[in-house]
Order: C-alpha cells, then sequence, then structure tokens
C-alpha cells in the first residue's frame, strides 16, 4: 500500500511507454511457433557407436568395410534441354556410379551441415565467382579450373565417406547410388522435414541423444519453442574451453587466408613468369647456337636445353605445388570458415539456453508479484467485508493502480513470450501469422483497456497469474532440453574438433611432405640438365 | 725527326697526304731498332699516326730482335695478369681515387723481370687504351669499362661493390690484351704494366693523345655514309657474323634483365612464405618444431636464390655486357676498314678521271669536255692565249697529277690491302678469344646454376625424414 501512495502517477500512467516500440514491432512479425517443429533425421539409428552389423544398403556395407576410393572423373557438359548446360561429374565407387552436378554437391553439403551441426563438414570448392568467368579466356583455363574442381570434389567425398558419424548417412548414400534422383532425395525426409532454422531442434545424429530416437522425435514435437538468440549477443557464463577454440579458430583462418593463401599464391604466380621467362631464354640460346659453330655452338645448345628443361620442370612443380599443397591449403581456410559456423552454433545453443534461463527467472519475479498482489487482494477484500462499505469509493482506485501496474508486468512477460514465439514462426504460413498477430494486437489492447477501466481487475489478474504459470512449466521444460541439448552438443563438437585436429596434422604433414618433395624433384632435374651443359661447355677449346 | 712531329698533324686516311709521309715514317721504322730502349723516342714512334699502318706489318720495334716477324704468327706469348686489390688512394682529399694492383707473370722477354706489379688507376687505363687504339688502328683494342658517371657524381664509385665490378671488367680488359698476339707485345703495354716513372710519363701522352684521337673519330664520322664500290665478302661475313653475336647477347642481356628481377622478387616471395609458416608454427604447437623447420629452408632456399641471382647479374651480364662493347670496338676497325677501301676507290676514280681528261685533251685537243672545257677555251681565246701553249702546259700538269694520283692509288692500295689482312687476322684473334671468353663465363654460368641446384636438393632433401617424423593418429 505504502509504494502504491508515494507512486502518484501510478493510475494515470498510460500502458504503453513501459515497453514502447518494442511490443509493436515484435508482435507485429510473429508467427505460428508450433508447426515447424521438425522430425529429426530418421538416422539417428545409425549414429550408435557399436559395432555395426545391420546396414542400411550396400553402400553402407562397403563404407564400412573400408579400403575403398570414391573417384571423381569425367567432368562432362550436360545440356537440360533448355538451352542452358552444367557440367556434370562423374562419382565412381566400386561398381557404383553416378553423375552429379555442383549444385547437388551444393545440397548434399548443405543438408549434411544440417543433418549435424556439431560435425566440421569438409567443403567443397567454391563457386566461381563472376569474376572467374569474365576473365576465363581460354578453355585451357577453364579445363584447369574444372580439374581442380573435380580434385576437391573427390576429396570432399572421400572425406565425408570416412567420418565416423558421415559415413553412416543414408542421404550420403543416396548421393552416391547409381539410378537415384537426387531431386527426389531433397523432397524426402529426413532432408525435406529439416527447418530453416536448426537452432529450433534438438541436434539429431548424436551418439549420446536418446537411443529411442523416434520417443524423443515425439518429445521434440511437444516442447515449447525455444528462445531465438541474436547472433551479436554475448554469453554471460561462455565457456572458457570454447572461447579458446573460438579464438584459436579465428586466428587460423586469418591467418590461413590473409597470409599462407597469399604468400604462397605469390610464389606459385612468380614461378610461372620466370618459367615463360624460360621458355624465351632457351629459344634465344637455341638461335645462339645456331649462330655460332663447333663446340661453342654445342656448348649454347646445351645451355639452350638446360634453360629450356628448366621451363618444363618448373611448370611442373607449379602444378604439382598447386595440388598437392595449394588446394588443401585453400580447403584448409575453408575448413576454418566451417568451424566457425559449427562454433557459432554452439554459441548460439549456449545464448539459448541462458535466454532461457534469463526468462524463467523473469517470469518467477513475475509470478511471485502477482501472487503477492493476489494476496493483498484477498486481505483487502477480507477487510473491507469486517469494515462494510466504508471505504468502497477509495477501493476500486487504488486496486486499479496496483492492479494496472501488474498487468503491465505480466504483459510484459507474456509479450516477451510471444516476442520469443514469433521469432520461432517466423517460418510458419503468411496467412495463419497475420491472423495471430492480429488477435495478439488485439489482445494487448484488451488488456490495456481493462487495465485502464478496470473492468474486471480480479479476473485479468487472475488469468495473468495462470498464464505465468504455465509459461514458467514451458520455460522449464525449455531450459532442461537446451542444457541436455548443449551438454551434447558441446561435447560433439570437442570430439569432431579433436578429430579434426588429427587430421589437420595428417594432413599438413603429407602437404608439407609433397612441397619438399617436389622441390627436390625440380632442383634434381635441373641439375641434371645443367651439369650436362657443363660438362660440354668443358669441351670447348 | 723533328719534322715528324709537325707531320703528326697529318693523317693517313686523307688521301692528299703527302706521298713521302710514308716512305718517311718506314725510313723511321728502321731507325728504330736503336731507339728501342729510349721510352720517349718510342714513345715517339709509336704515337706517330702516319706509322700505324707499318706499325703492325713490320715488327714492333722493340720486339724485333725476340720474336719472328707479327706477319707471320698470330700466337700469342703466355702471359698472364691479374687486377687485384682496388685501393682507395689520397682518401679523404677531393683527389681520392681508386688504384689496382696489376701483377704481370710473362716470359716476354722485353719485361725486365719474369713477374712485375704495378699500382694504376682508371685513367691510366683511358691512357693506355687511347695511345693503344691510336698505335694499332687496325687491331681490335679491348674496350675500357664504362665510365659510370652516376656513381662518380653520387660518389658511389667508393663502395665495395662498384670498385669489384671495376675490378673484374679492368681483368677481363687485361685478359683481352695478354691474349692479343700484337698488343700484348707492345711496347706501351709494356710500359703500363711495368713503368715505375708511369706519372711523368703519362702526363706527357696525355697531351698528346688528346690531339690524335679526335681526329679519327671525325674521319669515321665523316665517312659514315659512303659506300663502298666492291664490297669485300670477307668483311661482309665477319659483320654478319658480329651482328649476329650482338644480337644474340643483346637478347640474353634484356632477357635477363627481366628474368633478374622476378629472381629478386622471388627471393622475398620466399621469404615471405618462409615467415607464413613461422606464423602457422606459433599456431601450431604441436608440429611448431616441424613447421620452424620448413620455414628456415624456405628461408635458405631464398638465400641460395639470392645468391644465384647475383652471380648472374653481377659476373654474367656484366660480361655480357663487356663482351658486346668488345664485339663493338670489332665493328669500329671493321669500319676502318672500309674507309680505307672507301679511300683507295675515291683515289682510283680521281686517277680515272684525270687519266680520262688526258686522253680527250691529247685527242681532241681540247681540254676535256662539257660546258667548263668550252668555257676555258672561250676565255683563253678572249684572252688570246696560245690555244696550243695552253694545251701543252695543261698537259703537263695533268701528267704531274696523274703521277701523284698513281703514287696515292698504290700507297692507298696498299695501305687497304694491309689493313684488311690484319683485319682478318684480328677477327681471327677476336674469334679465338670469344670462345675463350664464352667458355669461362658459361662455365661460371653453369657452374652457379649447379651449385644452386645441388644445394636446393639437399636443402629440400633435409626436410624430408623431420617431416616423415610427425607422428599423427587419424
Amino acid at each position: 500500500m505504502a509504494d502504491l501512495e508515494e507512486n502518484p502517477f501510478a493510475d494515470a500512467t498510460p500502458i504503453k511507454p513501459s515497453y514502447p516500440s518494442d511490443d509493436l514491432s515484435s508482435n507485429e512479425s510473429e508467427g505460428l511457433s508450433q508447426i515447424d517443429q521438425v522430425q529429426p533425421s530418421a538416422n539417428a539409428f545409425d549414429t550408435q557407436q557399436r559395432e555395426k552389423t545391420h546396414f542400411c544398403c550396400e553402400i553402407d556395407r562397403i563404407l564400412h568395410a573400408g579400403d575403398f576410393h570414391i573417384a571423381v572423373s569425367n567432368a562432362q557438359k550436360t545440356s537440360d534441354g533448355g538451352g542452358s548446360s552444367y557440367i556434370t561429374y562423374s562419382i565412381r565407387l566400386v561398381e557404383y556410379e553416378v553423375r552429379r552436378r555442383y549444385s547437388e554437391f551444393e545440397s548434399l553439403r548443405r543438408g549434411l551441415s544440417k543433418l549435424y551441426p556439431t560435425v566440421i563438414i569438409p567443403p567443397i570448392p567454391e563457386k566461381h565467382s563472376i569474376a572467374d568467368y569474365a576473365t576465363l579466356p581460354s578453355k585451357a583455363k577453364e579445363d584447369l579450373i574444372i580439374e581442380k574442381r573435380k580434385r576437391m570434389l573427390q576429396t570432399f567425398l572421400n572425406r565425408v565417406a570416412t567420418h565416423q558419424l558421415l559415413k553412416n548417412e543414408h542421404v550420403f548414400h543416396k548421393f552416391l547410388e547409381t539410378g537415384i534422383s537426387w531431386n527426389e532425395v531433397l523432397h524426402a525426409p529426413p532432408l525435406s522435414n529439416l527447418p530453416k532454422n536448426i537452432l529450433q531442434i534438438s541436434p539429431a545424429n548424436l551418439p549420446s541423444t536418446n537411443p529411442n530416437a523416434l520417443s524423443s522425435q515425439q518429445q521434440i514435437s511437444q516442447q515449447p519453442p525455444l528462445p531465438n538468440p541474436s547472433a551479436s549477443q554475448q554469453l554471460k557464463n561462455p565457456d572458457t574451453r570454447f572461447i579458446e577454440s573460438e579464438m584459436f579458430t579465428n586466428k587460423f583462418a586469418n591467418h590461413l587466408s590473409q597470409n599462407m593463401e597469399k604468400t604462397n599464391r605469390r610464389i606459385l604466380k612468380r614461378l610461372g613468369d620466370l618459367s615463360n621467362d624460360y621458355a624465351e631464354l632457351g629459344a634465344t640460346y637455341n638461335t645462339f647456337s645456331l649462330d655460332e659453330s663447333e663446340d661453342l655452338a654445342t656448348a649454347i645448345e646445351k645451355i639452350g636445353q638446360a634453360v629450356d628443361s628448366c621451363f618444363v620442370a618448373t611448370g611442373n612443380l607449379i602444378t604439382s605445388v598447386e595440388t598437392d599443397f595449394s588446394e588443401p591449403l585453400q580447403e584448409y581456410s575453408q575448413f576454418a570458415q566451417i568451424i566457425k559456423q559449427v562454433l557459432k552454433y554452439r554459441h548460439m545453443k549456449h545464448l539459448q539456453m541462458e535466454l532461457t534461463t534469463e526468462s524463467l527467472e523473469k517470469q518467477k519475479t513475475a509470478l511471485e508479484n502477482l501472487e503477492r498482489s493476489e494476496q493483498e487482494a484477498k486481505r483487502l477484500e477480507a477487510a473491507l467485508k469486517n469494515h462494510g462499505g466504508t471505504e468502497d469509493l477509495n477501493r476500486p482506485r487504488r486496486l486499479s493502480a496496483g492492479d494496472a501496474g501488474q498487468s503491465r508486468d505480466s504483459d510484459d512477460s507474456e509479450n516477451r513470450g510471444e516476442f520469443e514465439r514469433e521469432h520461432n514462426g517466423i517460418n510458419s504460413g503468411g496467412g495463419k501469422q497475420l491472423k495471430k498477430r492480429r488477435s495478439t494486437l488485439f489482445s494487448v489492447l484488451s488488456h490495456t483497456l481493462h487495465g485502464i477501466m478496470d473492468v474486471d481487475p480480479e479476473a485479468s489478474r487472475r488469468s495473468s497469474l495462470g498464464k505465468t504459470r504455465e509459461s514458467i512449466i514451458q520455460l522449464e521444460e525449455a531450459l532442461v532440453t537446451t542444457t541436455k541439448d548443449l551438454k551434447i552438443i558441446s561435447s560433439a563438437i570437442q570430439a569432431d574438433l579433436d578429430r579434426f585436429q588429427r587430421q589437420k596434422i595428417h594432413d599438413m604433414r603429407e602437404m608439407l611432405l609433397a612441397y619438399a618433395k617436389h622441390h627436390v624433384k625440380w632442383c634434381d632435374t635441373n641439375l641434371a640438365s645443367w651439369q650436362e651443359a657443363k660438362s660440354e661447355i668443358e669441351k670447348i677449346k | 725527326m723533328s719534322s715528324s712531329y709537325h707531320e703528326d698533324e697529318y693523317n693517313s686516311v686523307s688521301w692528299d697526304t703527302p706521298a713521302t709521309d710514308i716512305l718517311q715514317s718506314r725510313s723511321f721504322l728502321n731507325e728504330s731498332d736503336d731507339i728501342a730502349d729510349d721510352t720517349e723516342q718510342s714513345t715517339y714512334a709509336n704515337t706517330n699516326t702516319d706509322s700505324m699502318y707499318t706499325s703492325f706489318t713490320a715488327p714492333a720495334p722493340s720486339l724485333a730482335k725476340h720474336t719472328s716477324p707479327l706477319t707471320t704468327t698470330t700466337a700469342a706469348y703466355p702471359m698472364t695478369i691479374t687486377v687485384t686489390d682496388p685501393l682507395n688512394e689520397l682518401d679523404g682529399t677531393r683527389d681520392t681515387f681508386v688504384s689496382y694492383l696489376i701483377t704481370t707473370d710473362t716470359t716476354l722477354e722485353t719485361f725486365e723481370k719474369p713477374t712485375v706489379s704495378v699500382r694504376r688507376r682508371f685513367q691510366d687505363f683511358v691512357l693506355l687504351y687511347n695511345t693503344l687504339t691510336r698505335d694499332f688502328p687496325a687491331c681490335v683494342v679491348p674496350p675500357l669499362p664504362d665510365k659510370h658517371r652516376l656513381e662518380y657524381i653520387t660518389g658511389d664509385r667508393f663502395s665495395a661493390e662498384f670498385k669489384e665490378r671495376r675490378r673484374a671488367s679492368l681483368q677481363r680488359l687485361l685478359n683481352r690484351l695478354a691474349r692479343h698476339p700484337t698488343l700484348q707485345r707492345s711496347e706501351y703495354f709494356r710500359i703500363f704494366l711495368e713503368s715505375r716513372e708511369w706519372n711523368a710519363e703519362s702526363l706527357y701522352r696525355q697531351k698528346r693523345i688528346s690531339e690524335g684521337v679526335f681526329d679519327n673519330l671525325g674521319d669515321v664520322l665523316m665517312n659514315a655514309f659512303v659506300k663502298i664500290k666492291k664490297p669485300d665478302g670477307r668483311f661482309i661475313e665477319i659483320k654478319e657474323n658480329i651482328d649476329k653475336l650482338e644480337e644474340n647477347l643483346q637478347t640474353i642481356e634484356r632477357l635477363y634483365q627481366r628474368i633478374v628481377k622476378r629472381q629478386s622478387d622471388l627471393e622475398a616471395d620466399y621469404e615471405d612464405f618462409g615467415n607464413s609458416v613461422v606464423g602457422l608454427s606459433q599456431l601450431e604447437t604441436g608440429i611448431s618444431d616441424h613447421l620452424n623447420k620448413f620455414a628456415n629452408v624456405l628461408s635458405k632456399f631464398s638465400v641460395a636464390l639470392r645468391h644465384l641471382r647475383v652471380g648472374e647479374e653481377q659476373d654474367y651480364l656484366h660480361q655480357i655486357r663487356d663482351f658486346l662493347s668488345y664485339c663493338h670496338c670489332v665493328k669500329n676497325v671493321l669500319k676502318l676498314r672500309d674507309q680505307k677501301q672507301v679511300d683507295f676507290e675515291d683515289l682510283s676514280d680521281h686517277l680515272q678521271q684525270a687519266t680520262t681528261e688526258r686522253e680527250v685533251l691529247i685527242n681532241t685537243g681540247k681540254g676535256g669536255t662539257g660546258i667548263g672545257s668550252f668555257l676555258r677555251e672561250t676565255v683563253d681565246n678572249i684572252k688570246g692565249v696560245d690555244a696550243e701553249k695552253a694545251k701543252q702546259e695543261r698537259l703537263v700538269k695533268l701528267e704531274s697529277r696523274i703521277n701523284e694520283l698513281s703514287r696515292e692509288v698504290d700507297s692507298s692500295h696498299d695501305e687497304s690491302n694491309g689493313f684488311s689482312e690484319e683485319v682478318v687476322k684480328e677477327y681471327e684473334i677476336f674469334s679465338q678469344s670469344k670462345a675463350d671468353e664464352m667458355k669461362e663465363y658459361l662455365l661460371a654460368y653453369t657452374d652457379s646454376h649447379v651449385e644452386f641446384f645441388k644445394e636446393g636438393k639437399e636443402m629440400w632433401e633435409s626436410l624430408i625424414p623431420i617431416l616423415e617424423s610427425i607422428r599423427v593418429h587419424v
């Protein structure tokens, strides 16, 4: 009572200013959330880390038998009949052969990264930029780019096929299987069930998720919508391990793309120029030798040959370093970006959990306040009954003040809930969204009107009380889910990061070795031809 | 002797030189045996431009005692000259200059000792060059290194790099002289290599040479556009060979300027990439040691590249440039030879004209044909000069002119032929020199490549076991 007295404006103040524009703007875009609850992939079964006895298909069996190689070969220009043409790549695994185009690789990769948000899905070669097309002067250069794509697509498929989790994915098997229309795979579960926003589902396909995938699926579909954090939000209690991972990934990504790739590319570019100069120089020596006679002519001719072989050897060096060093380097640069995405997913899940906790606490406070005023109301009512009608005039006014404040509070929390829901429901049908928005607007208005007019303060208070309790139950459920999800996600990501680190060291070893060996070969070839030239010069009298 | 000083102003290339001149210089040469030891007089003998033709056809005065006549030998005496130890003299003053230690090993008996050492500065080489060019116009006198005026202005000529470059160039110059059978025996070269009273002598010479060289230059310029009537196949071929050689060397030089630039960029690129790998080693702590070793090889490789490039730039490229100026000298001598032939052909023309005129005069009684003769006759008639007497007078004049011209034609024919023969020999010497030098340069050139690739191979190979020791468990 006392604080009510102290706030002379309390009853006069309109409701709106406390949540000025936020309410409206969020309400405007609010949508229905329930419909896009998604069935997680049925393949959750396959991800069990146990000795596999049941194979979902023949390709699954082949991939688990080990000692296989997926070859991408024979890029072919195919016309779709409508005038536009595209390139298909022939993929071969044992007796299976299928042709897929770049966009199909792209959708496979996209599908995998949604099905396995905690896995570092290997990259596919980058799309040609428009600049690439514009600066493509020759067929030869185009062929080079296609060759490079073939190699990188092949690496992609083999990396997926040897990944502990990914190799079980039936969607992937279908990609490799002869005679399967990829378009159908894309429009069938599990891919067709995936929501646009994967934050709304618990990650399936994880070894530690509920072994009974179907029932967990049911649970999820009933589970209340989870909050959708914005990417720029900071965590209150960040996980130190992942802070480090994030920092490292950023540094690694920067160093690779800003430094390593650039300096490496410069060397290759310069070697290419130099190689062309050698070609010209070799030709000059050959002309020179024709103008000279006897020993000197032979000697100069040999030098010309040495320079020519230098030209050829340098060309070979460039091609080999390009294939065995630059391309993997580029791949790792992409890997770093992919890891960023995976870590971001974890970050969002973490935020989701923190936001849930936060809302829960707010709702709890709101509930407490509501309950307190309910108590007070009861007490006042009892007192009124005892006193008779003496204070009749005052009662409603005071109550209305208190009630208005409360209802504003409850509006606040309810609106927030709606705000969250609206985010979740972004993807639902437009019509429904509009309808829902209207009804929400209407309810807000009626709330406000009720508050001001104090039509039935008790009824509105009780309804907020009920709503708050309901929302607390939902939030508690959500908190359980998000907390569990976060734990699973974190350990799954950590596991894949560990795997990735081992793979990276292995690949780097191979890259560096290839780099050194190609340089040895370059020196060796050149050494031989220059030594030959030298012995010829020694013969000059 | 003193008359010869005045005759010095004549140049043998001008056809109106008194015929007696050649005779005189020949008689002078006969005396020269006696004066061989007299430095000043032998200097005179050599600087007398009139003797330039005879001085190479006849044995050089001071050598006559020891060697067979030069006309029958083109073999050079063993002679090794080294240019070492550039030294700043009068350091700290405005007159600072660099002197080089020149050591000569030779069995030539004109030398006091088999091994002699002197210090000479660049200006002395200029003097040597000018003197030899003047004394032996038919010889291809190896060219001086570039003057490098820019370095003179910036003061860079005292940098170690510049001194070394110049030393190498001077070394090449002296090598070429030592290989040249005529020039190696020339008196003035001996003095250059041996004399202890060089300074006093060089001052005296400098004065004298500055008068002559300019004239020679003028001649070449004046006759640059004169065409030879009967081209000599031998010299056309020589000219073509030199042109081709020049063209080839120029192309190589031009290409190398580009290559050297690229190589130097490549060095920086490998160095940068090495730094990138060092950066990576700070991120990949598990294999930082291996990565650092890899980076270290990249940086060593960059150094080896640099070594190769500097060799190409400072040795090979300069050798080619020096050789190109040597080619240029050959072409100058060829031009001079052409000039001799043009002189002879011009004189022959004049003689032919005079003879024709005389015949016409005798046969027709008229002093030639054309409007000129007609006018003269008309004037004579008006003056009342006796036509017959005038005819006789003119015939006598013409007769003496024909005699004079015949002598000139003969001498210029001899001179032109002698010069030509000498140039043929010079070209042989030059060709041998070319083979010797090319062998030397190309050997150094291939050596540096062999060395580089060997080194590169070793350093990259050493890396393989280190990289293989990276343990991974996938």
